[in-house]
């Protein structure tokens, strides 16, 4: 399916490229790049740019377009999901995914690329699995791959690839077992005047560390599972139990993964709790304004909050802001005009 | 570099480094002591070696030729290699070996791997068929063999890897998916991701040739629509009428109801899939399930809106889904406006939300104020866009947006590009009244709100409708090559017995059922025999038995008044019925609620026949429901207990 991927920074340099079946010249790309002429920004790019005999499909993040060449039809969300989910597990692997990193760890790259995908068909994408194959370099493992011409390779062999679970290994073995959830959510609310929601609505995605023995099967249920919306799951989840009862039934991957995604809706109005009072005022004659917010904490049962950034974006007329907090820093940027 | 030499020679091979950006960046990364060395079997020197021999066999084939020996004795009968990870890997790089002479070997190579113990060294071989068609494509007939041999595979991990083999090497041959339809319909939800789209892919053109249409000729009104012209009369017949001559195929239903849970997929692809397929095969009713999982799809990354959008446009093309009334969420719009980010996808929320803008008349002209804004900024494409919502939303709603519009007017007429000021002042001339263009102003209104737009107003999205859903042939509005084009429902269902399998106890059931089916012209007044799934017959009298747990009912909208004219023909052919069958209303209803329907089913039958039908029905066809009646009690029996088993 993909036949090759092409990696290009945003000044327009090929600085890596991977064929899965026979090679394709670079001079594929000439197209790519005059789309990308033609487009006022990156963003606008258009993912899907078809040539006198391939295709091209590609995504563009952390300022890299990462361009995929295919020659047959294919659902082309195939390809977008399988590109982002490369570059997932680059920055799974690397800790951030940019050029000068990459460059650097071209040997780690094209394994991870070559495991992932066996003559352009998904091979290995689930990243537990490609740990396991091919282990992320760190300074440590890098200095005694050096001194004793080890290599980054696991010996072991992946069995989770081989067994239903495809997710996890086998053999999996901790000292303390313990398994960590977060729940982060992003509200997008709109609030009156007098700081009182008028709707919101709430992105949330459960993350989970789990390091458990064995095959451990986890249950895991809800206070109020009608509020979740629309939710997304693992494949590790099984779909019949939340159907039925609600319970999310699982056996998770060893480490870090993403559990779920929801969506609450505006209907289910759930309490924020912050609240945010806000004053503007203009003086007449001076080209001066006073705006005031007011954040405070509201309805947290009982948990502090921590870390509150305040920015607001001014329009374009603003010169200068003097800020003064009655808590914590404040910074203003005249270029973007944000006031944090 | 140099443990990389020294591999080399083991396989005899007289290298000399070339020079390419590959081994740079190789051997400048990979600092390995010298004196550390030593002749290693080491994975990772080895796959190294396979990448490398991979990208230069066809360019050196003597060299590969050589290496292959050695991959070859970890795959050999006798004294093949214990650890099925390296059977694995050796089959996948003498598979990526692009030289013609070892074709034998390869084919070889295969058949046996096909029927390894080790499900992981079978998926591979999976894959492998795919490589050797594409060096060698004459061999297909061989190819087809051990695809026939894999599809039979119950591991899941197999699964996914041979129905892309299929799809590649022999898309047409369908009877091979027969026996094995049921199992990968059960199967789906635990193959991975990847697998998952192209099974479903599949799936959805098997279904197209192979069950009935289930959808009612006049869907493509809107059913409120339709409810407002249907007298008083009609009205109340169509609530009282809880039957369908239409039923469901229990395989069609089967697909149906196993790739539900997949919308909640992460992966956008999968989700995708699953809504093209029920768009493509699902009733028309039933394919609303759809909209909240492809406007979640919308919230991510902005490459997956660009195509969803596309999608969702083609889709309300065709019909009004609740797809709008789910996007036209008010808190939702203005999030939406400002994460779409793509200029094709801005587009194209503007036109949707122009097609519809009576259905949303509290968030239209909002909209229109956002984009009013921004509209110095916007690409051309949008701004096009933005006129047209301006100009349709002038003449339904001229109090609230007449400012607005002339506003975007005025913008409009001095935009750098030609096209745009080319509208703007055919819009101007055509929708603000004045002397000279009273003529045409008149018909303005009838020009932009027209359901299928004039040329003037011809979108982008037009056209795309002929391409499957999802597929990239739909969004580039070309046929890709390798593009397999969906059929259209067949006339008459084929036999579905193809796809028993004597084993299980299950099949057994359905096989009356298949052969009843044929059965049609005598017989279409009687319900049929052994199960709950009949015959269409088409008297709208007749109550069928809900098919299996579809329990689809009628729905008010629906047009049981044409059933009501059409079918009081006895005697028509089977080939006609189906047909009809295939366009009348199909019930849809919840599966949960399927039971419930199927009591219904059975007690309204008895009110039904007391009342006369609709005034156009024969009596005749009364007469064939008392006795499609008294089968009725047998069937009963039969629908309960299927019913509990599909519970």
């Amino acid at each position: 399916m993909i036949h090759s991927l092409f990696l290009i920074n945003s000044s327009g340099d090929i600085f890596l490229e991977k064929h899965w079946k026979s090679v394709v010249s670079r001079s594929v790309c000439d197209y790519f790049f005059e789309a990308q002429e033609r487009a006022t920004e990156a963003e606008n790019v258009p993912p899907v740019i078809s040539t006198p005999h391939h295709y091209l499909l590609s995504v563009y993040r952390h300022k890299i377009f990462f361009v995929a060449v295919i020659q047959t039809e294919v659902p082309p969300l195939f390809v977008i999901e399988f590109l982002h989910r490369v570059v997932d597990t680059f920055q799974d692997y690397f800790g951030v995914c940019s050029e000068p990193v990459i460059k650097d760890n071209v040997v780690v790259v094209y394994e991870v690329l070559e495991e992932m995908l066996d003559n352009g068909f998904p091979l290995a994408t689930e990243s537990n699995i490609l740990k396991e194959l091919i282990k992320p370099p760190t300074i440590l493992r890098t200095v005694v791959n050096t001194i004793t011409g080890s290599t980054n390779v696991g010996d072991q062999l992946p069995t989770g690839q081989l067994s239903v679970v495809p997710w996890r290994r086998t053999g999996v073995k901790y000292t303390n077992n313990e398994a960590y959830f977060d729940v982060i959510e992003e509200i997008d609310a709109i609030i009156d005047k007098s700081g009182s929601t008028i709707t919101a609505e709430i992105q949330g995605v459960i993350d989970a560390c789990v390091k458990l023995t064995g095959m451990p099967d986890l249950t895991l249920s809800f206070m109020n599972p009608r509020l979740l919306d629309d939710v997304s799951f693992h494949p590790c989840v099984r779909f019949k139990r939340w159907e039925s009862e609600r319970i999310l039934s699982f056996i998770p991957p060893d480490g870090n993964f993403r559990l779920l995604s929801y969506h609450v809706s505006a209907q289910n109005l759930v309490a924020i709790p912050v609240y945010v009072k806000h004053n503007i005022s203009f003086r007449d004659s001076s080209s001066l304004g006073r705006f005031e917010i007011t954040v405070g904490p509201k309805q947290t049962m009982g948990k502090t909050i921590e870390g509150v950034t305040l920015s607001s974006q001014m329009p374009r007329g603003v010169l200068n802001m003097s800020l003064t907090p009655s808590q914590g820093t404040h910074t203003f940027d005249p270029v973007t005009k944000v006031g944090e | 570099m140099i443990l990389l030499l020294m591999y080399h020679q083991r396989v005899n091979s007289s290298l000399t480094l070339h020079h390419n950006a590959y081994f740079i960046h190789l051997t400048s990364s990979y600092h390995i002591d010298i004196s550390s060395s030593h002749i290693t079997t080491k994975r990772r020197i080895k796959k190294l070696v396979y990448v490398y021999l991979v990208r230069y066999a066809e360019e050196q084939q003597d060299l590969a030729l050589l290496s292959i020996s050695t991959f070859q004795r970890a795959l050999k009968v006798n004294n093949r290699d214990p650890n099925q990870l390296i059977r694995a890997s050796a089959l996948r790089v003498l598979s990526s070996i692009r030289v013609p002479i070892i074709v034998p070997i390869m084919m070889l190579a295969i058949k046996e791997a096909s029927a390894d113990l080790s499900p992981y060294v079978r998926k591979n071989a999976a894959h492998a068929i795919q490589k050797l068609y594409s060096l060698d494509p004459e061999q297909k007939e061989m190819l087809i063999e051990i695809i026939e041999k894999l599809l039979k595979d119950k591991s899941t991990l197999v699964a996914g890897s041979v129905v892309m083999a299929f799809e590649e090497v022999c898309p047409d041959r369908i009877d091979l998916i027969h026996k094995n339809y049921r199992k990968l319909c059960n199967l789906l939800v635990d193959v991975e991701e990847w697998g998952q789209v192209v099974i479903i892919h599949m799936l959805t053109r098997y279904a197209r040739t192979q069950f009935v249409s289930p959808w009612k000729e006049g869907d493509g009104l809107e059913d409120n629509e339709k409810d407002f012209y249907d007298s008083d009369e009609e009205q109340k017949e169509k609530t009282d009428k809880r039957k369908k001559p239409y039923t469901m195929d229990p395989d069609h239903r089967l697909l149906i109801r196993n790739t539900k849970p997949l919308l909640q997929s992460r992966n956008a692809a999968v989700v995708m899939a699953v809504a093209q397929l029920y768009w493509h095969i699902a009733p028309k009713s039933e394919a609303g399930i759809i909209s909240k999982s492809l406007v979640r799809l919308l919230r991510s990354n902005r490459e997956v809106q660009y195509i969803v959008l596309q999608n969702i446009a083609t889709m309300s093309i065709q019909r009004k889904l609740e797809i709008l009334t789910n996007l036209a969420n008010e808190a939702n719009i203005s999030t939406l406006l400002r994460e779409f980010q793509v200029p094709v996808a801005r587009a194209s929320i503007l036109w949707l939300i122009g097609e519809n803008c009576e259905r949303v008349p509290k968030i239209a002209p909002d909209v229109l104020r956002k984009t009013a804004k921004s509209f110095t900024g916007e690409d051309d494409l949008v701004k096009l866009q933005i006129l047209n919502l301006g100009a349709k939303l002038y003449l339904t709603n001229s109090k609230q947006t007449k400012l607005l519009t002339q506003y975007i007017l005025n913008l409009g007429k001095y935009d750098q590009n030609y096209d745009i000021r080319d509208r703007t002042r055919f819009i101007r001339q055509l929708i603000v009244p004045n002397e000279k263009s009273g003529a045409l102003s008149k018909y303005a209104k009838k020009i932009f709100l027209a359901q299928k737009p004039a040329p003037l107003l011809e979108s982008p999205f037009k056209g795309r409708d002929h391409y499957q859903l999802g597929t990239l042939s739909h969004t580039l509005n070309t046929k890709a090559t390798g593009y397999l084009e969906l059929s259209n429902w067949p006339e008459v269902a084929p036999d579905p017995s193809v796809r028993n399998v004597e084993v299980i106890e299950l099949a057994k059931e359905w096989t009356p059922a298949g052969k009843a089916k044929k059965e049609n012209p005598d017989k279409k007044f009687y319900s049929e025999s052994a199960e709950e799934e009949e015959d269409s017959s088409e008297s709208s009298s007749d109550e069928s038995e809900s098919g299996s747990e579809s329990g689809e009912q009628d729905e008010e909208g629906d047009s049981s008044e044409d059933s009501s004219e059409r079918e009081s023909e006895s005697g028509s052919e089977s080939e006609a019925e189906n047909k009809r069958a295939a366009k009348k209303n199909s019930k849809t209803k919840g599966k949960s609620d399927s039971e419930d329907v199927d009591k219904e089913n059975e007690n309204s039958k008895t009110s039904d026949s007391s009342n006369a039908e609709s005034s156009s029905i024969e009596d005749s066809s009364s007469d064939s429901e008392s006795e499609s009646e008294s089968e009725s009690e047998s069937e009963s029996r039969k629908v309960t207990k299927h019913e509990d088993e599909h519970a």
